[in-house]
C-alpha cells in the first residue's frame, strides 16, 4: 500500500481497517518521556529526555517544555519523524499557578501540589473534610469565561495544522476529567465514601464541577473544534487489580456524567474521542464503547485483564486501543532485545485488522535507560508494517 | 450471644451497612460482650471481604466503605477495648508510604484492617523518610512495621529505611512487611524485609503468621 498520511492511517485503524503501517503515538499526553524541571528541588539521578537526545546524538534540540506530569510536550521533531509518530497534542492554556511560601503550588480548582520524588503530587484538597451544599456553592470555582482558556487557541491549532500533517488531539487540560477532579478537590477515599454514603452531596458536587468544566470546554472547543481530530478525556478509573468502582456503581454514579461530558464536547466539534485510562479497567470497557469512545489509551498490560490477547478477543472489533508496551517492568528493566520481542508480539496481536496505535503504556519513567526507549521506537517501525506477520 | 458475633461477621462480609449499624448498637447494649470474639468476627469478616476483592467480586470503593465503617464501629466500641487493654498490652503497628511516593490507598486499607484486628496503628502518612521510620520505631516499639511503595522509582527507599533501622540496631526489634505495586516477594527477600503482601487482604494473615498468632 502507498504511504498514507497520518490522518488517513489513523482513520483506517479506528475504522478497524489495515493501513500501510500501525500508527505510532509518542511525545503526547501520557505517551511521552520524563524530564526533571530545572527548578526541581532535591535533584536525584534519573534517565530522561536529555539522555534520549544524547543517545541519539542530536544537537541543538529545542528546550524541552513539560506538562504537569513532568513529561516533554515538544519532543524533537527529528525523533518524531524518524520513528513515524502520527499524533500531536494541543494543550489548552491554564491560569497561572500561584506559588506559596510553604513550597506548594496552587493550580486550578485551588488544588495545591508540590514536588515529591520525581513528580508534582496533590498536597491539599481544597474541599476536604466535612462540607455542606453551601460550601460547594461558595467554592472559588474557576471562571469558565476567563480568556485564558481560549487564549490564542485558534492561532495555535492553525499553526500546528500548517507545520505538520500529524493528527491533532486537543486537551482541555484539567477540564476533561470529573472523577479525577472530584478526587483531587475532595480527597480520593472521601469521594468513594461519599458516593456510597451521601449520594445527594455526591451528585450535587459532581454536577457543579461538570457545569464549570462544560463552560471551560466551550471556551476552548468553540475556538479549535473544527481543526482537531480527537478530543481527549483523561480519567483513570482503575487500580492494578480492578476498577476503583464496580461496573454497577460506574453505570449508576459516573457514566451519566461522562455521557454528558462527551455530548457537550460533540456540540463544538466532530472530533473523535480518545479516552486515557490507566489500570485494570476491562470490566468498564463495554460502557466506554457505549459512550462512543473511539480510542482507549493506554492499555497497561500488567494490570489484571489488560493483556493484549484478551482485550483484542473481547473488544477488538469495537474499540481501537493505544499503548500496551509495559512501562512498569519491561521498559525500565528489560534488555533491548526483550523489548523488541515484546513490542513485536503486542503489535501482531493488537494490530490485527487495524484497531491499534503503537505507544508505551504510559509516559516513559525516569528509571528507563535511553537504549530501551530506542528499542521500543525502532520496533514500531520494524514490526508495524502491514501485512503483519504471525 | 452467638448470633451477635455471627451477625457482625455477616454484616461485614455482605458489606451491609444497615445490619452493621444495628450490630453496633446491640454490642453497646450488651454488657457481657466478649471483645476477643468481637475482634475475631471482624478479622474473619474482613479476611473474607479481602478474598472477595481479590477474586474480583468486590471493588476498591466497597473495600474502603467497609474498612471505614468497621473502623468507626471499633471507635464506638473503644470503651470495651480499653477494659481489655488493662489486662493485656495492645500491640502496635507503624505504617507508612516511603519517601518520594504519595500513593496511600492500599496503605490506608491495611491500616484499617490492622485497627480492626485490635492493633494500635501509628500511621506516618506518605512521603515518609527513612529517618521518620527510625524515629517512629524507636519511640513506639511496634511489633510490626509496614512500608508501601507504588513506584518503581521509590521502592529502593524501602531498602534505605531498613538499612537505617539496621544502623540504629532496631531492625530485629520489629517484623517488617512491605507491599505496593512496585514490590514483590523477591524484592522483600533482597532488602531483608520479613514478608510481602500482594494486597491489603493478604496483610492480616501475613502479620498473624509472622507474630505466631495475635
Amino acid at each position: 500500500m502507498a504511504r498514507l498520511s497520518p490522518r488517513e492511517r489513523v482513520e483506517m485503524v479506528v475504522n478497524h481497517e489495515e493501513p500501510d503501517r500501525v500508527p505510532v503515538d509518542f511525545g503526547g499526553m501520557n505517551t511521552s518521556i520524563y524530564e526533571m524541571p530545572e527548578w526541581w528541588p532535591n535533584k536525584t539521578e534519573y534517565y530522561g529526555y536529555k539522555d534520549l537526545v544524547n543517545f541519539l546524538g542530536l544537537k541543538d534540540t529545542p528546550k524541552p517544555y513539560l506538562n504537569s506530569g513532568n513529561c516533554v510536550i515538544n519532543v524533537d521533531d527529528r525523533i518524531l519523524e524518524k520513528y513515524g509518530v502520527d499524533f500531536q497534542y494541543l494543550y489548552m492554556s491554564m491560569p497561572k499557578p500561584k506559588m506559596h511560601p510553604d513550597g506548594t503550588i496552587e493550580t486550578i480548582y485551588g488544588l495545591k501540589v508540590k514536588p515529591v520524588g520525581y513528580y508534582l503530587e496533590v498536597y491539599g484538597s481544597p474541599l476536604a473534610g466535612k462540607i455542606t451544599i453551601k460550601d460547594i456553592d461558595d467554592f472559588n470555582w474557576p471562571d469558565p469565561e476567563d480568556p485564558v482558556f481560549s487564549a490564542k487557541a485558534r492561532d495555535r491549532v492553525l499553526k500546528m495544522k500548517k507545520s505538520s500533517d500529524r493528527v491533532i488531539v486537543a486537551l482541555a487540560s484539567f477540564a476533561e476529567q470529573i472523577f479525577q477532579n472530584y478526587a483531587w478537590i475532595r480527597g480520593f477515599s472521601q469521594m468513594l465514601l461519599e458516593m456510597q454514603r451521601n449520594p445527594e452531596l455526591f451528585h450535587y458536587l459532581t454536577d457543579a464541577l461538570l457545569t464549570v468544566e462544560e463552560g471551560i470546554m466551550e471556551s476552548f472547543y468553540s475556538e479549535v473544534g473544527e481543526h482537531i481530530d480527537f478530543a481527549y478525556i483523561a480519567e483513570d478509573m482503575g487500580t492494578q487489580q480492578s476498577p476503583f468502582v464496580s461496573p454497577k456503581q460506574y453505570e449508576e454514579y459516573w457514566k451519566p456524567y461522562h455521557k454528558r461530558m462527551i455530548e457537550h464536547i460533540k456540540q463544538f466539534t466532530d472530533a473523535r474521542i480518545m479516552w486515557h485510562c490507566c489500570g485494570a479497567v476491562a470490566p468498564l470497557i463495554p460502557h466506554m464503547i457505549d459512550l462512543g469512545v473511539d480510542i482507549l489509551q493506554v492499555i497497561q498490560p500488567l494490570a489484571k485483564g489488560m493483556d493484549a490477547e484478551s482485550l483484542k478477543k473481547s473488544f477488538g472489533d469495537k474499540l481501537c486501543f493505544e499503548g500496551g508496551v509495559d512501562v512498569q517492568r519491561l521498559l525500565p528493566k528489560g534488555k533491548p532485545e526483550e523489548i523488541k520481542a515484546e513490542c513485536k508480539r503486542v503489535i501482531r496481536i493488537l494490530g490485527k485488522s487495524g484497531g491499534y496505535v503503537f505507544a508505551p503504556a504510559h509516559n516513559i519513567q525516569p528509571d528507563t535507560p535511553p537504549q530501551n526507549v530506542v528499542a521500543m521506537l525502532e520496533a514500531g517501525i520494524e514490526f508495524g508494517k502491514y501485512p503483519l506477520g504471525k | 450471644m452467638v448470633n451477635l458475633y455471627q451477625e457482625l461477621q455477616e454484616a461485614i462480609v455482605k458489606i451491609d451497612r444497615d445490619k452493621l449499624e444495628s450490630v453496633k448498637k446491640k454490642v453497646l447494649k450488651t454488657p457481657s460482650v466478649d471483645v476477643d470474639k468481637l475482634v475475631e468476627s471482624i478479622r474473619t469478616g474482613l479476611e473474607e471481604v479481602g478474598l472477595k476483592f481479590e477474586s474480583g467480586e468486590y471493588y476498591l470503593a466497597e473495600l474502603i466503605l467497609i474498612g471505614t465503617e468497621v473502623s468507626e464501629a471499633v471507635e464506638k466500641w473503644k470503651p470495651l477495648f480499653e477494659k481489655k487493654e488493662v489486662k493485656e498490652k495492645v500491640k502496635k503497628a507503624v505504617i507508612g508510604t516511603v519517601e518520594g511516593d504519595i500513593h496511600d490507598i492500599g496503605k490506608n486499607i491495611v491500616g484499617m484492617m490492622l485497627v480492626s484486628s485490635g492493633f494500635e496503628v501509628i500511621d506516618l502518612g506518605n512521603d515518609v523518610t527513612a529517618d521518620k521510620f527510625v524515629k517512629a520505631v524507636k519511640e513506639n516499639h511496634p511489633v510490626v512495621l509496614g512500608m508501601s511503595a507504588l513506584l518503581s522509582t521509590t521502592r529502593d527507599n524501602i531498602k534505605k529505611a531498613i538499612d537505617a533501622l539496621k544502623e540504629n540496631e532496631l531492625r530485629d526489634s520489629v517484623k517488617i512487611i512491605i507491599g505496593g505495586a512496585a514490590v514483590d516477594d523477591d524484592f522483600a527477600k533482597a532488602v531483608d524485609a520479613d514478608g510481602y503482601a500482594a494486597n491489603a487482604a493478604e496483610t492480616i494473615p501475613l502479620v498473624k503468621e509472622l507474630l505466631g498468632g495475635f
